[in-house]
């Protein structure tokens, strides 16, 4: 087995810290876009959940339906409340986004 | 450590302190009251910050420390941008952009300028298709994200270009600041080897200092040597020689003196031996020179002789060419007069072959008459017979026809005699115009032959005019010879009295170079040859001889004929 010489090692350490960088920041960036923002949320239950589910999740999350999508399992909510996004997660919610990504699920004037 | 890595580790400082003060400002919208979610702004800034913290605390001032950095820098930017979601000032947190882009140049370097305007374009690309109000407040069209696109790209270029032209600018510094160094290095070095050399300067110049007061003192003996020599001298004395030793550099001088005064003696030696020489040698001269002179006075007087009988001789052969003249304007008469005689021949010829002309007609005459002298007698004999025929009566006829036959008998006869006279004269005629032929032939030969005299008679006449004419050339030349002799006599009386001044001044110049002193050894070489002009001088007269003997062959003919004469 050969071992790396020592300026590849290098080249190979700057990619993987410079890498470490960009993930963090893709992380932090990707839930600055999907995170919820003026208390609208596109909630995601499990596809194979009953269709009146994520009804379920928005209500007991203190929330109040604003509109459906396509999907059964997806509908976008709305509250004022803080901590809406944890409450939507703590009442069964699969998946919480931002609500101006509700386009992934085709959305529609009625569940 | 260069310039440039000072700088970049004072910058990196400078940026991820800015990253903290990012997350400052986030705390500061929190607090004042924000759409976005808080605990993704607060927390995400503060992961981004503490990451690229991280990174440059394992390594000041790398390139993936730079482009953390950069990449960290955009991040929290659009993490301020989502935190002003909501409000009018989020457009205008753009600027914020280009402000940290322009900040993250100061690690000069292309690689973190392209990271953040790779990363910032990608992330408003996506956002504006995804989220635009994450982006963008209120309503936005494609156009805008072009537009700050275009700005992002003139400013990523331009601060490209500025940090190329800093790293370059700083590699000059660099290298000109390791060239000062090395100058000031060499000029260090340059400085003790300085002030090495003027020590040794220093020591130089008391050392020739010393030299010089030695050499001094040396010039010093032999200038007064060269002085007292030169003393010696002026007073004629040329047998002064430098004996005590001068230094090695002017030992060159002494003995160039003493060579020089050596050559001097010698010379001033051999000039009394040959003014001597040339005192005796001008005596033998002068009175060669007389001799010289009375003989070229005999010469001229000889001279004037061979010229009068030259004259005599010119004389006699003008006499002989006017004489050969006459006789050939006499000989031109004999030509005519045989040219006349030939004429008179052939009419000579001519007269007598007209005789014989005329000898034959009478023969013809004559052969008529004993023709008519043949018919009388035969007319008398027929009369006769006539006669004899009549009897008496015609026997007075018969004697008249006997008579005219004896006529016509005696006419044949003296026909028969004219005719053998006739043929007498015509070969006798015929024999006179042989001879008379004969005659103009040998006239003729004669005329020719005269003719030839004549030519050689007026050659002769040419050959006296030209031999009158050399000879009055002759003459001509000898009275210029004898004038010429008349001026080499003067020529020589003058050249004897100049010959007596220079034996005059040679022996003043004798008497002159007497003053210089030289030693016998100097005189005494010479002595042995000087003696052969005195004999020459006392016995001068076989001289002219013993040099022709010297000459060659030619030469003393010459001058035997020359004592001859």
């Amino acid at each position: 087995m050969q071992h790396a010489t020592p300026a590849s090692s290098k080249t190979l350490s700057q990619y993987r810290i410079v890498g470490i960088n960009l993930a963090v920041i893709l992380f932090v960036l990707s839930a600055a876009a999907i995170v919820p923002r003026n208390g609208q949320a596109l909630v995601i239950v499990a596809p194979w959940s009953d269709p009146g589910r994520v009804i379920d999740v928005i209500g007991r999350a203190g929330g109040s339906v604003m509109n459906g999508t396509g999907a059964p399992y997806a509908a976008i909510a709305y509250s004022d409340d803080p901590g809406f996004t944890l409450r939507l997660f703590k009442s069964g919610a699969m998946l919480v986004l931002d609500g101006s990504l509700a386009f992934f699920c085709r959305s529609t004037s009625s569940l | 450590m260069n310039y440039m890595n000072s700088l970049r580790t004072r910058a990196a400082i400078a940026i991820v302190s800015l990253l903290w003060i990012n997350l400052g400002m986030m705390v500061l919208r929190y607090l004042w009251g924000m759409e976005a979610d808080p605990v993704v702004v607060l927390g995400g800034g503060a992961a981004i910050a503490g990451v690229a913290t991280l990174t440059w605390w394992r390594d000041r001032t790398g390139t993936a420390t730079q482009i953390s950095t950069a990449l960290a820098h955009a991040a929290s930017v659009a993490l301020l941008v989502y935190a002003f979601s909501g409000s009018p000032l989020q457009i205008d947190m753009h600027m914020y952009f280009f402000a940290s882009l322009a900040i993250c140049a100061s690690w000069v370097n292309w690689q973190p300028i392209l990271a953040f305007a790779g990363l910032t374009a990608v992330h408003h690309l996506a956002l504006f298709f995804l989220i635009p109000a994450a982006v963008f407040p209120g309503e936005t069209d494609f156009s805008r994200v072009v537009l700050h696109a275009v700005i992002l790209i003139l400013e990523a270029g331009a601060l490209v270009a500025l940090g190329h032209s800093l790293a370059t600018a700083f590699a000059q510094n660099d290298e000109a600041m390791r060239e000062t160094e090395a100058a000031n290095k060499q000029a260090g070095e340059m400085s003790r080897k300085a002030e090495a050399a003027q020590q040794q300067n220093l020591e130089d110049a008391r050392s020739r200092e010393a030299e010089r007061a030695a050499d001094t003192e040396r010039l010093q003996f032999a200038m007064q040597s060269l002085g007292r020599g030169l003393r010696q001298l002026a007073q004629g004395d040329l047998r002064i020689r430098l004996t005590d030793r001068f230094d090695e550099t002017l030992e060159v001088l002494r003995s160039d003196f003493n060579s020089s005064m050596e050559s001097l003696e010698q010379l001033v030696a051999e000039l009394s031996r040959s003014a001597r020489k040339m005192s005796e040698g001008s005596n033998d001269v002068c009175s060669d020179a007389e001799r010289i002179s009375q003989r070229t006075e005999q010469q001229a007087v000889s001279l004037e002789e061979t010229a009068a009988a030259i004259g005599r001789i010119t004389e006699n052969v003008q006499t002989a060419s006017k004489r050969a003249g006459e006789a050939g304007r006499l000989v031109d008469e004999a030509t005519k007069n045989a040219s006349v005689s030939e004429q008179i021949v052939s009419k000579a010829v001519s007269a007598m072959t007209e005789i014989e002309g005329s000898s034959r007609q009478i023969g013809q005459i004559i052969t008529v008459i004993d023709e008519i002298a043949f018919q009388t007698n035969l007319l008398a004999l027929n009369a006769g017979v006539e006669a004899a025929r009549a009897g008496e009566a015609g026997k007075g006829f018969a004697v008249v026809a006997q008579e005219v036959r004896e006529l016509a008998q005696r006419s044949a006869g003296a026909a028969k005699e004219i005719n053998a006279l006739i043929e007498t004269s015509s070969t006798q005629v015929s024999s006179g115009v042989t001879l008379v032929n004969q005659t103009g032939e040998a006239l003729r030969s004669i005329g020719e032959q005269v003719k030839h005299i004549n030519d050689y008679i007026a050659k002769i006449v040419d050959t006296a005019r030209e031999q009158a004419a050399d000879i009055s050339e002759i003459n001509s030349a000898v009275v210029n010879m004898d004038q010429t002799t008349q001026q080499n006599t003067a020529l020589v009386s003058d050249t004897t009295k100049s010959i007596r001044g220079l034996a005059t001044d040679a022996d003043g110049l004798v008497a002159k170079l007497a003053v210089f002193s030289v030693n016998e050894t100097s005189t005494s070489r010479p002595s042995a040859p000087a003696a052969r002009p005195k004999t020459a001088a006392a016995a001068p007269a076989p001289k002219p001889v013993r040099r022709a003997a010297s000459g060659g062959g030619a030469a003393a003919a010459a001058a035997e004929q020359w004592d001859e004469f």
